[in-house]
């Protein structure tokens, strides 16, 4: 594989791991992080600083980067979840804000805002298409399970959830944590392929548009987020020919498809292999009639 | 089903203030354990003010609310739910989107044994658990006659389906106290005909203590054994519902002064 | 030495209110946070930059004219972002969203018509402090001062006092029961977006002149964001305040902590204030009610 896919591989795969959680996140409990760049910052700096600092193996890196990016999602999540949805948006954006100062503010430490080069390049096609795919499983597993129904209950009625014994605090705690590793896990991928990072790739428009991409794939469907995060990924690939305004146009899109399409582009289609089968039902029937007619 | 037959469940002298407005005012309820006990008052009489309090989503400023003796004064409305107290709300309240079967059985979270590692990796204990909650799922559709509409949506329902549909939901959880808030609002004649019958079933089924809220005065006379009446955030007169409509403070405060004299 | 801290702070924080006046404003009256207000208040630098460079303006048209100009695309952004969620009554979620996405797409726009090179407003406001003694007083702050009160001060006039003012707090109270009072929902809304825009449009001069004028200008919205927590999310005059408390803290910060360590520091408090107390100095609504 060339380079210049594998990079595009990366960072598409960096794109579904995030949404993967913060589509948990908004999707289970309705509360949207503004600040998940910030965990991905987490996440690059802990795994790159434990491998170069340190000298730790890229498997351990990138535990600590997940085991630290969940601690730190704990920790903020603990005075921030229980407020209303507005407030807990405008205190995650302040959250990712002031971790990209703490590591500008640190210069010995994190390289400040001049960032950590040398960080060891480890992450191959493989290894980031593997977790990938660990990911949405994790997250798919956990939304099938009795977890995912007290997040869907909470998101739904918070007042009924609590009626019927759920614990909605410890449940959001439970969600941000997972969200929050997952972010941790594709800062550190990142760190390892890109192999040199700095705060401002980590600022406040990337986690806006880690937000946008949930929204177009659609709060009721994994499968929609996944898909959105990969066109999200491509899209500018594709309008590269748009230059300046290919961003101009990606914003467009996405605006169009929050004000006219609010249940996403995929609804609450999932995809699984029933509904593959029915899919292939619907060809393969339509296709006799036709044959027939 | 088994239930822990009739549950003693009793609040004494609980107390609300919404600021300087006395919404509940030294109220003492003991419910008829086993029984079926309903709290009868005009609109802003405090009734539901009452439920909110025992159900933990307001905190009272003076009061006990014991279950078998257990203290759950100010507790956390999960907690107290968990500690057996099952609720219904006067505008049905079921989760959006889901489908029948689905609202019943994540009333069943507690009772799966399994924890959040196993749910990611989905390890092969869930599906057991899982299928044994469906089982009690159910069944507790079954209690309530609704089966058959398990598959369709919740909120796509008739109302007085959609009002079964949250007992089963407060029911799976199986509480050792049923709180159910005004659960003939909304309903046709024919409904609430059904839902009497359900109340009763369910009661005599299960021994379970239920506490009612109404207006409707054919629901209580023909379920409650013991009523108390609530005016202006106090209980003014409790005992059977025949003494209870005799009692000349609940007639001056229905019927106004005079009455009595009339 | 300590006064003149005290008093840069002030003038500091004179430009978080008014970048949080006008955010505040909407989500006191809509219940909307509008993450694209930062954007409204960039796009008022560069209608007031445009339009300076090609009248010669003094500061007061140009004043104006930045505040009609952001006004109007205001109300746009509200009809063709906002209004079709809100006729459609899905959650006030998908309007911060689709704020989010107006702020981007508001931010490109200026980029592809502009590029992304700084501009500097011509000057407006005279270097001459207008007082040197006993502490110096920039003549830029000191207006700066005069324009956070004024606006203040028309703000809770047009609120409490007018026809309209009373139909948007109806709306705020209540959006149900005001229409069918017979109040124009979106007739008010509309105001209140022209009024948020014209508050940007004013903010957006200042902005432009004391820190030149970018397509990123309007980041500093996060600063608004802080200080109308500080405030009181919903609190016009709360954001106000909050703006005061917050570009003085952040004066204090620099002078007798580190400069770097400022802005981690006005985030943790931003936590902390969430923490203890939610509602900020003069807010109200934390929760949402059973």
């Amino acid at each position: 594989m060339s380079d210049y896919y594998t990079g595009l591989l990366v960072f598409t795969c960096v794109n579904i791991i995030v949404t993967a959680g913060l589509y948990l996140l908004i999707g289970g409990t309705g509360l949207v992080s503004f600040g998940q760049a910030g965990f991905l910052a987490i996440g690059a700096y802990t795994s790159g600083l434990l491998t170069t600092r340190l000298n730790w193996p890229f498997p351990l890196g990138l535990t600590g980067a997940i085991v630290f990016s969940m601690l730190v999602g704990v920790a903020i999540g603990y005075p921030t979840l229980k407020l209303r949805r507005e407030y807990f948006a405008l205190a995650t954006m302040g959250v990712g804000e002031a971790i990209r100062a703490l590591i500008s503010a640190l210069p010995n430490f994190t390289g400040g805002s001049v960032g950590l080069p040398g960080i060891p390049q480890k992450t191959t096609a493989w290894v980031v298409l593997l977790l990938t795919v660990v990911s949405i499983v994790l997250v798919r597993n956990y939304l099938k399970s009795k977890f995912g129904r007290n997040a869907l209950a909470i998101k739904t009625d918070e007042l009924a959830a609590k009626a019927i014994a759920v614990n909605v605090f410890a449940q959001k705690q439970i969600i941000f944590a997972i969200t929050c590793g997952l972010s941790g896990l594709a800062g550190a991928l990142l760190a390892h392929y890109i192999t040199y990072i700095d705060p401002s790739m980590f600022d406040w428009n990337r986690s806006a548009e880690l937000v946008t991409i949930v929204f177009v794939g659609g709060l009721g469907s994994l499968t929609g987020g996944v898909t959105a995060a990969i066109g999200v990924a491509l899209l500018p690939e594709v309008l590269r020919f748009a230059n300046e305004a290919r961003f101009l146009v990606y914003s467009l899109v996405v605006l169009l498809v929050i004000i006219y399409r609010p249940g996403g582009l995929f609804g609450n289609y999932e995809l699984s292999w029933q509904s593959l089968a029915r899919i292939w039902r619907k060809l393969t029937g339509g296709a006799r009639k036709e044959g027939a007619a | 089903m088994s239930q822990a037959t009739g549950a003693r469940f009793e609040f004494h002298n609980l107390t609300k203030v919404f600021g300087g407005l006395v919404a509940v005012n030294d109220v003492t309820v003991e419910a008829v354990a086993g029984g079926i006990t309903g709290i009868i008052g005009s609109n802003g009489a405090g009734k539901s003010t009452v439920f909110n309090l025992i159900s933990g989503f307001y905190k009272p400023d003076a009061g006990q609310v014991l279950l078998e003796g257990q203290d759950l004064t100010g507790r956390q409305p999960h907690e107290i739910a968990a500690a057996g107290v099952g609720r219904t709300f006067q505008n049905i309240r079921l989760f959006q989107g889901m489908s029948v079967l689905d609202n019943v059985r994540t009333a069943l979270h507690r009772s799966l044994d399994y924890n959040v590692f196993h749910a990611l990796l989905r390890l092969p204990k869930i599906r057991s658990e899982e299928k044994r909650a469906e089982e009690a799922a159910l069944e507790a559709l079954e209690l309530v006659g609704m089966l058959e509409a398990k598959e369709l949506t919740g909120s796509s329902l008739p109302y007085g389906l959609q009002r079964r549909l949250e007992i089963a939901r407060a029911l799976a959880m199986k509480p050792k106290i049923l709180l159910l808030d005004e659960p003939a609002a909304g309903l046709n004649p024919g409904e609430v005909a059904d839902l009497v019958n359900l109340i009763r079933s369910i009661n005599a089924k299960l021994g379970l203590t239920i506490l009612v809220i109404e207006h409707h005065m054919d629901l209580v006379a023909s379920l409650c054994q013991k009523v108390f009446a609530m005016n202006f955030g106090q209980v003014i007169a409790g005992g059977t519902l025949a003494e209870v409509q005799n009692d000349p403070a609940v007639l001056e405060a229905y019927l106004g002064k005079g009455a009595s004299h009339a | 030495m300590f006064w003149q801290q005290v008093f840069n702070g002030l003038s500091a924080g004179g430009i978080y209110a008014l970048i949080a006046v006008g955010f505040s404003l909407i989500y006191s009256i809509m219940r909307y946070i509008n993450l694209a207000h930062g954007s409204l208040i960039m796009i008022g630098a560069y209608i007031g930059y445009a339009v300076v460079t090609a009248t010669n303006f003094p500061l007061i048209p140009a004043l104006l004219a930045a505040a009609a100009g952001t006004a109007i695309v205001s109300v746009i952004v509200e009809r063709l972002a906002f209004r079709p969620i809100r006729v459609r009554g899905v959650s006030t979620l998908y309007i911060l969203v689709s704020s989010m996405v107006v702020s981007i797409l508001l931010q490109n726009l200026v980029m592809v018509i502009f590029g992304p090179s700084f501009r500097t407003l011509p000057q407006l406001v005279s270097d001459v402090p207008v007082v040197t003694h006993p502490i110096n007083i920039a003549r830029l702050d000191f207006y700066m001062m005069i324009v956070v009160v004024l606006s203040l001060v028309s703000l809770n006039f047009v609120l409490y006092r007018t026809k309209a003012g009373r139909a948007m707090r109806a709306v705020s109270f209540n959006p149900k029961a005001a229409a069918l009072m017979g109040v124009n929902t979106d007739r008010v809304v509309s105001l209140a977006f022209a009024l948020a825009g014209a508050l940007a449009g004013i903010a957006g001069i200042f902005l432009g002149i004391k820190y030149s004028v970018y397509p990123q200008l309007g980041e500093l919205i996060l600063k608004g964001f802080v200080a109308s927590v500080f405030g009181g999310l919903g609190s016009v005059a709360g954001a106000v305040v909050g703006g005061l408390a917050l570009g003085v803290i952040e004066v204090f910060l620099i002078a007798y902590g580190s400069s770097s360590f400022s802005p981690v520091m006005i985030y943790a408090l931003l936590v902390l204030i969430l923490l203890l107390r939610p509602r900020g100095i003069l807010g109200r609504i934390v929760e949402d009610k059973v």
